[in-house]
């Protein structure tokens, strides 16, 4: 069957994506919807506009689609988003990151309802700290790209997952979920097992609101 | 042992739906066994059937292999599509419905959130007990005399102690 992938360029929808094509399920195509909400309750924000180069590593064709990102108004977006798809790509499924949103994923399994689409959550209900395990295990290379919740704080903006982020995260386990599932943080890929090139970020700008919301914003990249 | 049939047409859905109950059951150092709906092979006296996408019907085309049910001496849970095998084996009357996402259900003595993803309800009858209700629908139920229970909704989702009550 032939997918596409609801795409923020995190290590979530990296992930599921390699779920399905070691499953032997072809993943020709991303979307990526921009949303103009910073605050949206459905799509990253961050750095999404660089999910072309990860289209260009992975050798998969992306759609932008643009939404104002206001609650519930985005979820027409993303249907219109999906029939374009579905109608010009020929897919017959969406898979997506989700592991705990269920304010996500139910929203998601009605629009593929309504399109007559399988929906796939492959990461859904993973345990925390398995799932970073197996991350770990896969060579995803991610860095954080926002945070969002105490006690992250800017030492973590920016960092690469290693080992040594995984031990951090674990020390903090008490007050977030360490996956992220909550918002707490983002993600962007630079590599993986199913990039054929690793990205490079040449230029960045980190932003501090306040202690524990910070940005980590890619100003220039390249394969 | 506990054994999972899974009830999924697509491999990339046990992922969602069976992977999670592995998971939650071996957190409790319990050993599993997984089959599928084609050719399901029991080990042990408890058996839980999974749910799968909103899409996949196909295990119904498979229902014959579920006739074990009705004279099995163990313990039979079925999540989702798992309970529609259990209401078509019982001959419980379905009726279409689609519900998808968080609803409040009832159970004797509390109310709690559940997480629905289902294209169909039972109606009550004589043959079941409920045990929680949405509505005046029955979304878990027990057949009355045999330890057979039957889960509407993804207790995995956000009731994984009530799933768990039942196993151990």
């Amino acid at each position: 069957m032939k997918l596409v992938s609801l795409f923020t360029g995190g290590k979530d929808s990296v992930y599921s994506i390699i779920k399905a094509e070691r499953l032997g399920y072809n993943v020709p195509v991303l979307l990526t919807i921009f949303s103009k909400n910073p605050d949206s309750y459905m799509f990253h924000r961050i750095n999404v506009e660089w999910c072309k180069l990860q289209a260009e590593a992975m050798g998969k064709k992306i759609v932008y689609w643009e939404t104002k990102g206001e609650k519930e108004k985005e979820i027409e977006d993303l249907y219109y988003a999906l029939k374009y798809i579905k109608e010009s790509y020929g897919v017959g499924g969406v898979v997506t990151g989700a592991i705990k949103s269920i304010y996500q994923a139910e929203r998601i399994q009605r629009v593929c309802d309504k399109l007559d689409l399988w929906c796939f959550n492959p990461n859904w209900l993973e345990n925390e700290e398995k799932y970073l395990e197996k991350l770990l295990k896969d060579r995803i290379k991610f860095i954080i790209t926002k945070i969002s919740a105490y006690p992250l704080t800017k030492e973590f903006l920016g960092k690469e997952f290693d080992k040594e982020l995984y031990k951090k995260l674990l020390k903090v386990k008490k007050y977030i979920n360490i996956a992220g599932e909550g918002g707490e943080y983002e993600t962007f890929v630079l590599y993986a097992p199913n990039f054929k090139k690793e990205i490079v970020i040449e230029e960045y700008e980190t932003i501090m609101e306040n202690e524990n919301l910070g940005y980590f914003l890619i100003k220039k990249a390249k394969i | 042992m506990i054994t999972i049939i899974s009830t999924c047409k697509e491999k990339l859905s046990e992922e969602e739906f069976v992977r999670p109950l592995i998971d939650l059951l071996e957190s409790k150092n319990l050993e599993v066994h997984v089959t599928t709906y084609k050719n399901p092979k029991i080990n042990g006296n408890i058996v839980v059937i999974s749910g799968t996408a909103l899409r996949d019907f196909d295990y119904l085309n498979y229902i014959n292999n579920f006739s074990w049910i009705k004279n099995f001496d163990g313990k039979v849970i079925g999540i989702c599509a798992g309970a529609r095998i259990i209401a078509k084996i019982f001959n419980l009357n379905l009726i279409k419905k689609k519900i998808i996402g968080v609803k409040e259900v009832e159970m004797k003595d509390k109310k709690l959130k559940a997480y629905f993803l289902t294209s169909f309800l039972v109606n009550e009858n004589d043959k079941i007990e409920t045990l929680a209700r949405f509505r005046n629908y029955p979304v878990l139920f027990k057949i009355k005399n045999k330890k057979v229970y039957g889960f509407i909704f993804h207790p995995e989702a956000l009731n994984p102690d009530l799933l768990l009550d039942l196993i151990i």
